[in-house]
């Protein structure tokens, strides 16, 4: 943020405090606050994101079930293929002593498949089991990273609100408040892949 | 015949039981909400009146101390406690609305303002001896004596605040990181007297002088560890029938050790004995007599029998060696000691033996505060709601319903009616209060079971699909695995034979003839299907399949219990959004509500993210805050 923007972002959060005055409410005040945040993406948006980069996401779990599947149905294949030449000689000596040679030469050859469908394994077995457990372990990964993704968007939301109606007169709070900020959407850019900042910056272009 | 009459005796023995147990919660009341004028949502602290039910103190995150004369109906900021540097080192920078002569003027240099601070020290320090002479009928030549040694405590606490500058500044950056009120307590037998715990240390009001007093005196390098955290008061037993002060000895329990206050929190001393440096979490006094103290820190749970004065350890972990967060003890007269830690509720009768009460029935065991009511009865307070037990602690039933937040500080009760309530929450604070809090509109109920079911669903772990894996797991049992061989075999063969050629009787050469050829083409094909015998009954798959859904189905409890909850606490903090809709504009505050609609997005936006969305389907809205 620059030097300007910031003078301008302080005027009109200074602006807002001063209108919203002693935090006498209207109805539709929460309303007004919140919506001076409608340019950032949604928690919905950001947990889709979250769940992208995180390669988390349902589709892909699906995903991996079906890859499962797909490849049990496929048999296990072995082509066999024997080349055998074989040489035999034998020696005959008859009483009058006359010798013959025979000679046998062969030549085999033998090309076999075989396909095996481990069929009780089409439907349960170790490497299902192997995949149902690793999809236990990312929907758990998943949950803790909604969980988190969530969490700091509404501690960020929370100290923009209180940046808006309370700013601090202190300017060393507010450096820490305005630090504490950029922490946060750091934290979530990084469980997102920079989602929030680019989503926030193409909103406001 | 022989087991109806048991009954009958153990039923006897009940009715006669039960009133001795008391059950001093109104079951029919309801959280009202008791939070106008108060700015900062986030109460950290309650304190109650002990005479008068209308007036109550309430501490909040932001450092304000605010009072209520009429129930909580309104409250007026009585103290906002300064933590920044600059204000912090001037001290006169300290207003109290309740009355303007007391306010210290902060506009003066510093000088001027340390010359008032001695000067009203003085004036306090007069004012309570001559309180204790006439109250106690001392010698006043005793009393001299004691005024003498806390003049000597002051002199010694100026000469090592001058020598450890270096000290106070590191302390000035310790107390800004929190600015909340930590505890506010009000004296029991001396009404009108409140103290107030704060990361800056120890404020005490009197309606008598109607100011605000920091009392810091003495409290040395533990004041450097940056807090109190606790005051309590004890009465120090009589010691050979000679009458000692009562009701003025004050504990203050910090992070680095416990402080001990005879005159009121005039001048302070290290309690020496066994606890040393330990990190106070809790002091707890007990109802009727108030010599026995017990103290939850960091190194375990110690416990005094002489108002502070000694302490012995009663024992230093429990259970699975969890931190020990809390304790209180029971409101019988002989009752023993509850104490919560990070790993359970324990309940340690007086000889000194435990038992785990409670059980796993707390989603967080975590144990903010423990609050005794009656013999056997008392409330838990848990980030994840109000627990009461009034079976002393055996079972649990949550008393949160109506709150917006599940997320409780504390609770407290007058001794004199215990069953009249007043809980702080991140959202305010709210009272047991008759009837039902006014609402306007019932809010939609909402689907539960869908909802349930829809989070098994995302997490792949629905009752469908575990049965479906073990079905899968008993057909596969009889598959067999299907081998197809096929194969064409060639063979070929050629049959010569090797002469001797003779002429004239000599061997002269050979000749070769062939003599045949074989060739043979063969095609096979063939199934071979195999079945695991062995593995019908048992096997690997069996066993980690078995594993898997013994975990599968811990984990959906967990995420049954998980989804309820944030069910709950959506749903009721729609409902207090509902029934504030219609509340006067002087009575709404622009924070606290943009707080709890953030709130409740949150919570909305966890239960999406573990239902998959079908949360925003059934509203038929995008989660947009």
């Amino acid at each position: 943020m620059n030097a300007r923007a910031k003078k301008t972002y302080l005027a009109v959060i200074g602006a807002f405090a001063c209108l919203l005055g002693p935090f006498a409410a209207r109805a539709d005040q929460v309303d007004q606050v919140l919506d001076r945040f409608k340019n950032e993406p949604t928690v919905r948006e950001v947990q889709e994101a979250a769940m992208k980069y995180a390669a988390v996401n349902p589709e892909r779990l699906q995903a991996q079930f079906g890859a499962a599947k797909t490849s049990k149905l496929l048999p296990r294949t072995r082509v066999r293929v024997d080349r055998s030449f074989d040489d035999d000689r034998d020696i005959n000596i008859n009483v009058d002593g006359e010798r013959s040679v025979g000679i046998d030469t062969d030549d085999d050859t033998d090309i076999s498949v075989q396909a095996e469908w481990r069929l009780d394994e089409l439907l349960m077995g170790s490497d299902k089991i192997r995949i149902i457990r690793e999809n236990s372990r990312l929907v758990e990964l998943r949950d803790d990273l909604l969980d988190e993704v969530t969490k700091l968007y509404f501690d960020r939301r929370r100290l923009q609100v209180r940046l808006l109606l309370r700013p601090s007169s202190d300017t060393q709070k507010r450096v820490e408040d305005e630090l504490r900020l950029q922490e946060l959407t750091a934290q979530i850019d990084a469980l997102t892949g920079g989602f929030l900042t680019a989503k926030s910056r193409e909103s406001s272009e | 015949m022989r087991s109806f009459c048991l009954c009958a005796v153990i039923a006897v023995a009940l009715g006669w039981c039960a009133p001795a147990l008391g059950q001093v919660v109104d079951r029919d009341r309801a959280w009202h909400p008791r939070a106008n004028g108060i700015s900062d949502p986030k109460i950290t602290a309650l304190g109650l009146h002990p005479t008068d039910e209308n007036i109550a103190y309430a501490g909040t995150s932001d450092g304000a101390i605010y009072r209520t004369d009429d129930g909580g109906e309104t409250w007026t900021e009585v103290l906002r406690v300064f933590t920044s540097s600059r204000e912090r080192t001037g001290r006169g920078l300290r207003r109290s609305s309740g009355n303007d002569d007391t306010e210290l003027d902060s506009s003066g240099d510093e000088a001027n303002i340390e010359d008032q601070l001695e000067e009203f020290f003085e004036d306090e320090k007069e004012r309570i001896f001559e309180e204790l002479v006439d109250e106690l009928g001392e010698d006043e030549a005793e009393v001299q004596a004691e005024i003498e040694a806390q003049q000597n405590t002051d002199r010694l606490r100026d000469e090592l605040e001058s020598q450890d500058s270096a000290t106070d500044a590191a302390d000035e950056e310790i107390a800004e990181l929190d600015a909340a009120i930590r505890e506010i307590t009000l004296h029991p037998t001396v009404p009108g007297v409140v103290f107030a715990a704060t990361s800056d240390g120890l404020w005490r009001y009197d309606d008598q002088s109607a100011r605000w007093q920091h009392i810091m005196s003495g409290l040395g390098d533990v004041e450097a560890e940056s807090t109190s955290v606790i005051a309590a008061f004890s009465t120090p037993p009589q010691e050979d029938g000679e009458p000692r002060p009562r009701s003025a000895w004050v504990l203050a329990g910090t992070r680095g050790g416990l402080m001990l206050s005879t005159d009121a929190g005039d001048t302070w001393t290290t309690e020496p004995g066994t606890i040393g440096s330990a990190e106070i979490r809790r002091l707890a006094v007990h109802p009727t007599q108030r010599w026995r103290l017990a103290a939850a820190t960091d190194r375990g749970v110690f416990v005094s029998y002489d108002g502070g004065d000694s302490w012995r350890v009663l024992f230093t972990s429990l259970g699975a060696g969890g931190d020990i967060l809390s304790v209180a003890y029971d409101a019988a007269e002989d009752g023993g000691l509850f104490v919560g830690t990070a790993d359970g509720l324990f309940a340690v009768e007086p000889g000194g033996s435990s038992r785990r009460v409670g059980g796993a029935q707390f989603p967080l065991p975590v144990f903010r505060r423990i609050e005794p009511l009656a013999p056997g009865e008392l409330l838990v307070t848990t980030p994840r709601g109000v627990w009461l037990s009034e079976d002393g602690g055996f079972t649990f039933d949550e008393l949160s319903r109506g709150l917006p937040t599940p997320s409780t500080v504390l609770v407290v009760s007058r001794r004199e009616s215990p069953g009249e309530l007043w809980v702080a929450t991140d959202l305010g604070v709210y009272r047991w209060l008759e009837g039902r809090p006014p609402t306007v509109k019932p809010v939609e109920p909402v689907p539960y079971a869908e909802l349930i079911h829809a989070a098994h669903t995302y997490a792949m772990e629905d009752v469908s699909t575990l049965n479906r894996y073990r079905r899968q797991l008993g057909a596969k049992r009889f598959l067999p695995r299907a081998r197809l061989n096929a194969g064409r075999g060639s063979f070929y063969s050629m049959h010569e034979l090797l002469t001797p050629v003779n002429v004239g009787g000599v061997e002269v050469g050979r000749r070769r003839d062939i003599t045949g050829f074989d060739v043979f083409t063969d095609f096979y094909i063939y199934l071979q299907l195999t079945w695991g015998l062995d593995q019908i009954f048992t096997s690997t798959t069996h066993h980690q399949l078995r594993t898997f859904r013994r975990q599968a189905w811990q984990r959906r409890a967990e995420r049954t219990d998980r989804v309820i909850r944030l069910t709950r606490e959506w749903t009721d903090i729609k409902q207090i959004q509902a029934s504030r809709e219609n509340a006067p504009p002087e009575d709404r505050n622009v924070l606290a509500e943009t707080v709890a609609e953030l709130r409740r997005q949150e919570i909305e936006a966890y239960l999406d993210a573990a239902v998959g969305g079908v949360l925003t389907e059934i509203e038929g809205k995008e989660t947009e805050p």
